[in-house]
């Protein structure tokens, strides 16, 4: 296949993609204005019907036509580029980068104040400079251990995982306090007994708040080492990226490119430290690797194993699970309808994943009874998808010229040269089902042989890889199981991009853009592998140069402002000495040091009512339980969550209870770790006065917080 | 020779309507492309979220998260209202029409005038519908006359296919 004939293809069905999106978004937008819907306590709620829907819509219609005209129509070897291609590809081209507009907070340097640009040089310089040293230095070393003992290459990728590992390291494990409590709120009121969803919401995890709580009722994971936790899931991500990478091109080189460049816009982009805000990194997207990884090593798309594994991991976190479900369904439909897999075997895949998602829920259930809990509610369990999907809550549109196109693009291109070449695919998957042990293995594998050696067209293709070298692997059965392998390698990761991406679709903050860069990012590099170890040396230097200032260099350049700032606050934080313990208990320590014994000494009791934007936290230091169904508070959006939580107050109505001294008027501004847009603690106090016709009065306050005591109205 | 020169004939006269189809329907099909190449020309429209106006106390709102809508560097009668209520009484949406307005016009409206659209983007719509067009077009015409010596439709798929070949 022709490699401009093919980048028409894409651009063409790109641009017509983003052309009819945006026009009809803007004409259903018009056409049927949404109401702002009244059951939000807080201002935030813009409900967005047509932008995910529409998303998925288009993208799917979009894969049917490809299909219907890649089925009707196969394109022929054409390797010849005219005039006319050229100047279509031009074109093209130029509305494409018409349509994707300015870089995404291009030399923004928000939220820190501006530096000299003589600092912001020098650190983009130092960065791009390590970058390419680590990059040759590392392809130097493993060229060199090639040749000697293979424990060289365990130590060099030893030397790698080290390397990944400082990068993302946060010395003293920052934590953005409003995050981390939708994560530790739920493990301490699991940990004392109440269940997920049914007696405390969740706004992100399931599975993951479970495993967790387990971990902590045991001992292995302390209350506040869960930021080191996500460091070393950080670690597994980008390695994982690296592997699978190095795997499908079999070139160190170009998984090191890959490794980096996703670094740099997934991880380097971001304007805070990353691991300080869990939801946002691997605590997501690790699911999603951990399946592309089996998948790598199963081989086999229907394997059970794999479809158990996903179907586990899909509890993980609510909204990614659903996402990683709808990209496997997905994925087993486009290798269906190539004729990849049969029927039969499509078909009990769904059966096997949907009955072992069956049974693993009855699991946690079961689990739960024996240890006394309550059964999980089923229906409470996509309460928070409602509130935030439907409802719109934190809903944010999207631009109109946006980067986020490249994504789409990536996409299509994947899809189209997954029905380029998936006739190529068929034949050999058919004849043995993937097992290498069908007789018409050697004809089969001849054909591709010849369509390598002799046809011109040398870019591309999965089978136009130097077959030697795939025959070196896994020998010629294996070469067609490779063949299947890599084809649905990559169209899972491109369906992950597709669906993971609907986190940016809905919340359409260009910062966003940074978060889901990660799957399109690993899906290029899928497609990149197919073809980079057949280019000739000379033309391998080209392209991995045009790589690294276009993946690498040119985002470093364009958020030089925010790595400086990133760089200088893990310098910072290095030199302050003892960089493995975590900051978040000193400075609850710093924050609340007399409050935790006013507590006890006051409320004996051991569930109280603590109202402070800091009651995550509060319950820890104080080692008491919850009376509220909430833990964070942050959680309660609509009038209905503020009732559900205070459900068990109303019945008791406490004497005593702790309040944000501000709630009480004796300070001006109490300081809570949790810093909140808007504050729920007086809409509750007002709650629980009502509904127990009691007024409550300080009676010993500190500048944070007060113990309040009731009084008969 | 009788029968063979009226086949002649009947195909002359086949060809002769198709011709007819096709000047009447691609002539449509090209006045309506460029129809859609205007439409979707460059255009100046307001930034309604980064648009905003400075009040009489200068106080500054954006105009779009105030529920304010300007098409263009003037706003329009209802949205003038809503502009001398968020100065005069710090309201938005004032659904029952409680608040009354003051009679003087008490801000000053700032505009930010943005570029939409691309004359590329406009020929590359145009040539969609074009595209679009002429599918119908053929496919209308397969049906009524079958396969004919004289076929649009082939000579654009053959094109579309070497482009992407």
């Amino acid at each position: 296949m022709s490699i401009i004939g093919f980048f028409i293809e894409v651009l063409f069905v790109t641009n017509f993609w983003v052309l009819l999106y945006n026009n009809i978004l803007r004409w259903l937008d018009i056409r049927f204005p949404t109401k702002v819907p009244l059951e939000f306590i807080r201002s935030g709620a813009v409900p967005e019907p047509f932008e995910i829907t529409l998303y998925l819509f288009l993208s799917l219609a979009a894969v049917v036509i490809l299909y219907l005209v890649h089925s009707r129509f196969p394109i022929a070897v054409n390797p010849r580029s005219s005039f006319l291609k050229i100047i279509i590809l031009v074109l093209l081209s130029i509305l494409f980068l018409k349509n994707i507009g300015n870089y995404p907070m291009a030399r923004d340097h928000y939220p820190y104040s501006l530096r000299n640009q003589l600092t912001y040089s020098l650190y983009f310089l130092f960065y791009v400079g390590i970058n390419t040293l680590l990059l040759l230095e590392f392809t130097f070393l493993f060229n060199l251990s090639k040749r000697s003992k293979k424990i060289f290459i365990f130590l060099l990728i030893g030397l790698l995982i080290f390397v990944i590992a400082i990068f993302t390291f946060e010395p003293h494990f920052p934590m953005v306090g409003h995050d981390y409590s939708y994560f530790l709120g739920p493990i301490w009121e699991v940990a004392h007994g109440k269940t997920i969803y049914t007696q405390i919401p969740s706004q992100y995890g399931f599975l993951s708040i479970l495993i967790f709580t387990f971990l902590y009722k045991i001992g292995l994971l302390s209350y506040f080492s869960l930021p080191i936790l996500v460091w070393l899931f950080y670690i597994a991500q980008y390695f994982i990226c690296f592997y699978l990478i190095y795997k499908l091109s079999k070139s160190f080189f170009l998984a090191l490119l890959g490794l980096f460049s996703i670094m740099t816009i997934n991880y380097f982009s971001l304007y805070h430290l990353p691991a300080s805000i869990p939801q946002i990194g691997p605590m997501r997207w690790l699911p999603f690797l951990i399946g592309l990884l089996l998948l790598y090593k199963i081989k086999k798309i229907d394997s059970p194993k794999l479809i158990v594994t996903i179907a586990f991991l899909s509890f993980w976190i609510i909204d990614s699970g659903i996402a990683l479900i709808s990209s496997y369904l997905l994925t087993l439909i486009l290798l269906k309808i190539t004729n990849l897999i049969n029927w039969k075997k499509g078909f009990l895949s769904v059966l096997i994943l949907f009955t072992s998602m069956f049974f693993i829920f009855l699991t946690i259930n079961f689990i739960h009874l024996i240890l006394g809990y309550q059964a999980i509610n089923l229906f409470a369990l996509l309460s928070k998808l409602k509130d935030y999907g439907k409802a719109g809550f934190g809903m944010l549109p999207i631009d109109t010229y946006v980067y986020f196109w490249i994504v789409i693009m990536i996409y299509f291109a994947s899809i189209i040269y997954f029905f380029r070449t998936s006739h190529k695919n068929k034949k050999p998957i058919m004849a043995d089902g993937g097992s290498g042990r069908d007789p018409t293995a050697r004809k089969v594998t001849k054909v591709a042989n010849n369509d390598y050696q002799s046809g011109p067209n040398k870019y591309l293709s999965i089978d136009q890889a130097p077959i030697s070298h795939h025959n070196e692997h896994w020998g010629e059965g294996g070469f067609r199981q490779n063949l299947n392998n890599h084809t649905s390698l990559l169209l899972f990761s491109a369906n992950i991009s597709l669906f993971a991406s609907i986190y940016y679709v809905g919340r359409s903050h260009q910062h966003n853009l940074f978060t889901i860069a990660l799957f399109p990012l690993l899906t290029a590099f899928f497609l990149l592998a197919n073809f980079f170890n057949s280019l000739q040396l000379k033309a391998k230097i080209l392209v991995g140069t045009v790589l690294l200032l276009t993946f690498i260099a040119y985002p470093a350049f364009q958020r030089q402002e925010v790595i400086t700032e990133m760089i200088q606050a893990k310098v910072n934080r290095l030199l302050t000495g003892n960089v493995f313990s975590p900051e978040l208990p000193h400075i609850l320590q710093d924050r609340y040091p007399t409050e935790p014994k006013l507590i006890k000494k006051h409320l004996p009791e051991k569930k109280i009512v603590i109202l402070s934007a800091d009651d995550t936290y509060l319950f820890y230091l104080t080692d008491k339980e919850n009376l509220m169904m909430d833990n964070s508070q942050i959680t309660i959006l609509t009038q209905k969550d503020m009732d559900f939580s205070l459900k068990d107050v109303y019945k008791s109505c406490p004497k005593k209870i702790v309040t944000d001294c501000q709630l009480m008027g004796k300070c001006e501004r109490s300081n809570p770790v949790v810093i909140g847009f808007f504050s729920i603690q007086p809409l509750l106090l007002n709650k629980i006065k009502q509904k127990c016709n009691l007024d409550y009065r300080p009676v010993e306050c500190t500048d944070q917080l007060c113990i309040s005591e009731a009084n008969k109205n | 020779m009788h029968f063979r020169s009226k086949q002649k004939l009947a195909m002359k006269g086949k060809i002769n309507f198709v011709v007819f189809f096709y000047l009447i329907f691609y002539f449509f099909l090209t006045s309506l492309s460029l129809g859609v190449f205007r439409l979707f020309k460059p255009y100046i429209s307001v930034e309604n979220n980064t648009s905003y106006l400075i009040c009489e106390d200068k106080t500054r709102f954006e105009i779009g998260p105030n529920s304010i809508f300007a098409l263009d560097n003037k706003l329009d009668k209802v949205n003038d209202q809503k502009a001398r209520k968020l100065c005069q009484y710090k309201i938005i949406r004032d659904y029952g029409n409680i608040y009354q307005p003051v009679d003087n016009i008490n801000y000053l409206f700032y505009p930010v005038m943005v570029e939409e659209s691309s004359w590329i983007s406009a020929l590359f719509a145009a040539v969609l519908f074009f595209s679009l067009g002429a599918l119908i077009i053929e496919t209308v015409k397969q049906t009524i006359f079958g396969s004919t010596s004289l076929n649009i439709g082939k000579t654009l798929k053959e094109l579309f296919i070497y482009l992407i070949s």
